[in-house]
């Protein structure tokens, strides 16, 4: 039993710094990004999340849509528990894991063989869990002798391999994913579509961030349309998506 | 094996990690006292996945001196040498024997190793940790907590050299040598709380660790480590309001042979109490906050 609630969720980024004082507080309609403003204590505060409501029980396999910056991926933290948003309640059931930008998880002076035993560590699976999942991921990643390796040695490309396989390696109830990760080499980028796509078969309940109309229309059966930290549509996949592309 | 639901087998559902709680629930702007709940169950839950950060501390310790060709001897090493200078420079300056002089100046280097890493090293616990708190929601007090055992696992490896010395000058030790557990385990106590403060005000006003870097190396001068206390002379009671002085006493002075005097027992336990309070207190206030600070 699976299920995601959200009640008018609100979230501002503080800005600290020598930004906080040369941006021009309200630098308002640009299509991109959060709203910056002031807060009352004269802090700059970009806000990422505004209003947002959201229900979502099993079986739900949300895809969320909207430019840069729209906060599609604050909201997938907060509903994660990485962010705790500054206004509002959440309500979340079930076994969830997180793939939002994993290679942050990476230690680079580790090989690849320990950066996933660290991080399945971290996930609170036992060594023998561990032993079960290892073989998983490094067939998955193809980095071969490259296991071995310290993670700094390792591309751009090589590195995403690693650390996708390992994120997706688990089975949980809710998966909250930003798809925009899995970028690498063709070969590699249907791989990962696959592997994300067994992966979603298996949760019950599915938030997914993208810029592909075409992974929604395959995989979810509700859209979201967000813009500037609002959601501004949400129901039928074709329906949002058309107003996604009406612009 | 369990079947999937195209009748293929499936490899078997990994159990839910501490981390993720079968049900989470937050919310905003909430009363007071549920945000202490919530911290301390922060605190407890972090406090619960010791198998984990013990095993990560002790990749963290290993990891300084990764690629290195003799690796964590290294780090005896260093200690070896700085108290073989110091023991000879400051021995000589100050007039006690070889024999006093090494093992009272091993033991405090040791122990100050611990005390200035909690505090220097706390500012930037945070900070470090990005990775961690901005891509898994893990008890907050996770990454202190690993933070703090990097370091008495370094402060135990270190203690090799004070055993080394104490041999090497043949140091009469006796029973109140075990008295310096107890102490250890205050000192444990307070590099936690030190972190949970220090981490969170690091955290946000990158300034403090400026200022707080030069202040260490004067409470290192100031602070008898290197010298015994009695050198002071007539003025010696004022090192007795330097809560420093009591931290080396209550592990120091039982390895030397000499139970911890009762002051510096009842400082400590006093300043564990009171840092403890504070450290509750800030990392009730500021845990939910600390990823948009760092």
């Amino acid at each position: 039993m699976a299920e995601i609630e959200l009640q008018d969720i609100a979230l501002g980024y503080p800005v600290y710094g020598r930004a906080s004082r040369s941006v021009v507080a309200a630098a308002a309609s640009v299509g991109t990004g959060g709203i910056i403003h002031r807060t009352r204590r004269r802090r700059v505060e970009v806000t990422a999340l505004d209003g947002i409501a959201l229900a979502a029980r099993d079986g739900d396999r949300i895809g969320i849509l909207g430019p840069n910056g729209a906060g599609k991926t604050t909201l997938l933290k907060v509903v994660a528990g990485i962010l705790k948003p500054c206004q509002g309640r959440i309500r979340r059931v079930g076994r969830t894991v997180a793939v939002i930008n994993p290679s942050v998880g990476l230690d680079q002076s580790l090989s690849g063989r320990e950066n996933i035993e660290q991080i399945a560590l971290l996930y609170g699976l036992s060594r023998r869990e561990i032993a079960v999942l290892r073989p998983d991921v490094e067939d998955f990643t193809e980095l071969g002798e490259f296991l071995d390796l310290p993670v700094e040695t390792y591309s751009a490309g090589m590195r995403t391999r690693l650390a996708f396989g390992v994120a997706t390696a688990f089975h949980p109830e809710i998966l909250v994913a930003d798809e925009n990760i899995a970028a690498g080499d063709a070969n590699f980028v249907a791989k990962a579509r696959e592997r994300m796509r067994a992966m979603m078969d298996r949760a019950s309940l599915l938030l997914l961030a993208t810029h592909s109309v075409a992974t929604i229309k395959t995989l979810c059966n509700r859209a979201i349309l967000m813009e500037r930290g609002r959601i501004i549509a949400d129901g039928d996949v074709d329906e949002v998506v058309a107003r996604y592309r009406s612009g | 094996m369990p079947k999937g639901p195209d009748g293929r087998s499936r490899r078997e559902t990994i159990p839910p990690s501490p981390e993720a709680p079968e049900a989470y629930e937050f919310e905003a702007r909430r009363r007071l006292s549920t945000q202490f709940v919530d911290g301390l169950r922060d605190l407890g839950l972090a406090a619960g996945m010791a198998p984990i950060w013990l095993v990560l501390a002790w990749r963290d310790f290993l990891r300084q001196t990764q690629r290195t060709f003799l690796g964590p001897i290294w780090s005896i090493l260093g200690t070896g040498i700085t108290v073989a200078v110091l023991g000879y420079v400051y021995g000589a300056v100050l007039g006690m024997s070889g024999s006093t002089a090494f093992p009272h100046i091993a033991a405090g280097l040791v122990i100050w190793f611990f005390i200035s890493g909690c505090i220097n090293g706390g500012l930037s616990v945070y900070i470090s940790a990005r990775g961690v708190l901005e891509e898994r929601a893990l008890p907050i007090a996770f990454s202190a907590f690993r933070f703090v055992f990097r370091y008495l696992i370094e402060l135990v490896v270190k203690f090799i050299v004070f055993a080394a010395d104490a041999v090497a000058v043949a140091l009469p030790m006796n029973a109140n040598a075990f008295l310096a557990l107890p102490g250890l385990v205050i000192l444990v106590l307070n590099g936690l709380w030190v972190v949970l403060v220090f981490g969170p005000l690091g955290a946000r006003y990158r300034d403090v660790s400026q200022v707080v870097s030069p202040l260490m190396l004067i409470a290192f001068l100031a602070s008898p480590v290197l010298w015994p206390r009695g050198m002071l002379g007539g003025s010696g009671f004022i090192a007795l309001f330097n809560p420093f002085t009591h931290f080396l006493a209550i592990v120091r002075d039982p390895l030397l042979g000499s139970p911890p005097s009762m002051l510096s027992v009842v400082v400590t336990l006093a300043v564990t109490v009171g840092g403890w309070a504070l450290a509750i207190v800030c990392h009730c206030l500021c845990k939910d906050r600390i990823v948009f600070w760092i």
